[in-house]
């Protein structure tokens, strides 16, 4: 093996890497502590990850409040959207206080002009850790 | 999301670099230092910096372990080959052929993948309750590979002294045992090779400085050795990559020096890669980037482990070809000068940083470790006897005395 070949190797591993990176960073949602989203957030995608504090349902739609180190937001599962939680091998039942989830929703401001935000729940895995 | 990945890919492969180039500042101290931002920056983020990091590591950190003879545990043995060419002219060489087992390696590796993510689980299953046994066959198989009763007899002290002294310095909690790896490694392997070296050279040789051609059977037998490696360490608990670089060496019995340090280089590389299929196979991290990056990230799932493999092959290709286009000039820098002043400065350099690092303790360590450190080239037997350091305590652990 000559210098040239190695570095053109090496220049091969960093490409490979860098398809492979591109590919699953549109496969991946960030996970992110609570604390981190912020009203520039509204209407990204984010994974939060912690603990039910309180569970409400009003109606079918279902009204999570998630713990983390960071922080708390509640997390919102509208009845049409709570019906295909079962695809995902999630019971609606099974997402009760106490239990630690990760979940992914888009963050938005409710009430409007509050600041206050909560994440909403449209599609993806809930994975009860 | 990318450019946020990428950018914190290229800083872990400016702080790998940054490890590797300084003996004693280890990836592990600033995955803990980086662990105390958790909350501040995304898991992802956090995760892929200190995987760039710690494989930019194990790239660069043969520039000090073979250039200046100042080790750290997983390239412990590539002083002794390594150095030696260097004081022969052959330093690029050296440097060359750790390159080519890091890349090699992490793509033949990439290619197995599939198939590692089925075969660690299945060696793990059928192996963990032997892992003391295979540490001691490790063990009889190095001292008995010495000639002659007497260089046996030399062997086994080397091995036994090195492993009370290991035993003694990880068991007492005066300090984590990641930090008293830096004076114990330095001292039974730095500081003796500097030391029998100051009496024997007066400058650093003209060092050759073109890269010279090697076979493709040399590539190609010492990244299979690599990887094999790499399956041990992945798998067995407490298997570093010197033990591991051993025993493939024993098995094989081929005592070419650029064979070694094209095994040992890649070694140290696909050790960092493996740890992360051993925490997504058998949920068990293997070095101490898996763990912090098992800290970092509430799950670890496939996407998780191609987003990090990702990560380290960028990480070895941009940190090979930055070691190829620099390594020239630091060779230049060190030709010329008087060895003996150099290595006068680098042993109380790192002195020095082991005070810094360790303090008394440390210094006291060092000064044990050089004193056992010295007796293998003095008795005439292998340095890698002084791998008891690690072995002698695990094998004690394993069995549960």
């Amino acid at each position: 093996m000559e210098e040239t070949t190695l570095r053109n190797t090496a220049l091969l591993c960093s490409i490979i890497g860098l398809i492979l990176l591109f590919y699953i960073s549109n496969q991946i949602q960030a996970t992110i502590n609570i604390n981190t989203i912020t009203i520039d957030d509204v209407g990204k995608g984010f994974r939060v990850c912690g603990t039910i504090s309180s569970k409400r349902v009003s109606n079918n739609h279902i009204f999570l409040d998630i713990e983390d180190q960071t922080g708390s937001i509640k997390l919102v599962i509208f009845n049409t959207t709570a019906l295909k939680l079962n695809e995902t091998g999630v019971s609606p039942y099974e997402l009760r206080a106490g239990i630690e989830i990760c979940a992914p929703g888009i963050a938005e401001e409710y009430p409007k002009g509050t600041g206050e935000l909560e994440l909403v729940y449209r599609r993806g895995d809930i994975v009860i850790t | 999301m990318i450019l946020e990945l990428l950018l914190f890919t290229f800083l872990g492969i400016a702080l790998g670099t940054l490890t590797g180039l300084i003996p004693g500042l280890h990836v592990n101290t600033i995955a803990l230092l980086l662990l105390g931002l958790a909350t501040a920056i995304n898991p992802y983020c956090l995760a892929v910096v200190i995987i760039a990091m710690a494989i930019a590591h194990t790239i660069w950190n043969f520039i000090p372990s073979i250039l200046l003879g100042a080790p750290e545990g997983d390239t412990a043995l590539s002083v002794l080959p390594g150095h030696k060419m260097f004081l022969e002219g052959r330093g690029m060489e050296a440097i060359y052929l750790t390159v080519i087992g890091g890349v090699g390696v992490i793509l033949l590796s990439l290619v197995l993948l599939p198939l590692l993510i089925q075969v660690i689980p299945f060696f793990y299953q059928n192996i963990h309750t032997y892992i003391h046994w295979v540490l001691i066959i490790i063990a009889l198989v190095i001292i008995f590979s010495e000639p002659g009763v007497r260089k046996k007899a030399y062997a086994f002290m080397c091995f036994m002294l090195a492993g009370i002294l290991g035993f003694m310095v990880l068991n007492s909690f005066t300090l984590p045992s990641h930090v008293m790896f830096f004076p114990l490694f330095t001292g039974l392997f730095g500081l003796s090779t500097l030391i029998i070296s100051l009496n024997r050279k007066t400058s650093v040789p003209e060092q050759d400085m073109g890269f010279p051609r090697t076979e493709k059977r040399l590539v190609l037998s010492g990244t299979i050795k690599a990887l094999f490696s790499g399956v041990l360490v992945g798998t067995l608990p407490g298997v570093g990559a010197s033990q591991a670089t051993i025993l493939t060496q024993q098995i094989t019995r081929r005592k070419d020096h650029r064979e070694f340090l094209i095994s040992i280089g890649g070694i140290n590389t696909v050790v960092a890669l493996f740890s992360l299929i051993s925490l997504y196979t058998i949920f068990r991290p293997r070095s101490g980037a898996a763990v912090a990056v098992q800290q970092v990230m509430t799950s670890f799932g496939l996407n998780e482990l191609i987003l990090l493999t990702a990560v380290a092959l960028i990480a070895t290709g941009v940190s090979s070809i930055l070691l190829l286009k620099s390594v020239r000039r630091i060779i230049s820098m060190l030709q010329g000068i008087n060895y003996s002043k150099l290595t006068i400065g680098i042993i109380i350099f790192l002195i020095v940083l082991t005070y810094l690092f360790t303090r008394h303790m440390g210094l006291l360590v060092l000064f044990a470790s050089t004193s056992i450190g010295l007796l293998a080239p003095l008795f005439g037997v292998k340095r890698s006897n002084s791998m008891g350091v690690l072995m002698l305590p695990l094998i004690i652990f394993y069995m549960g005395i």
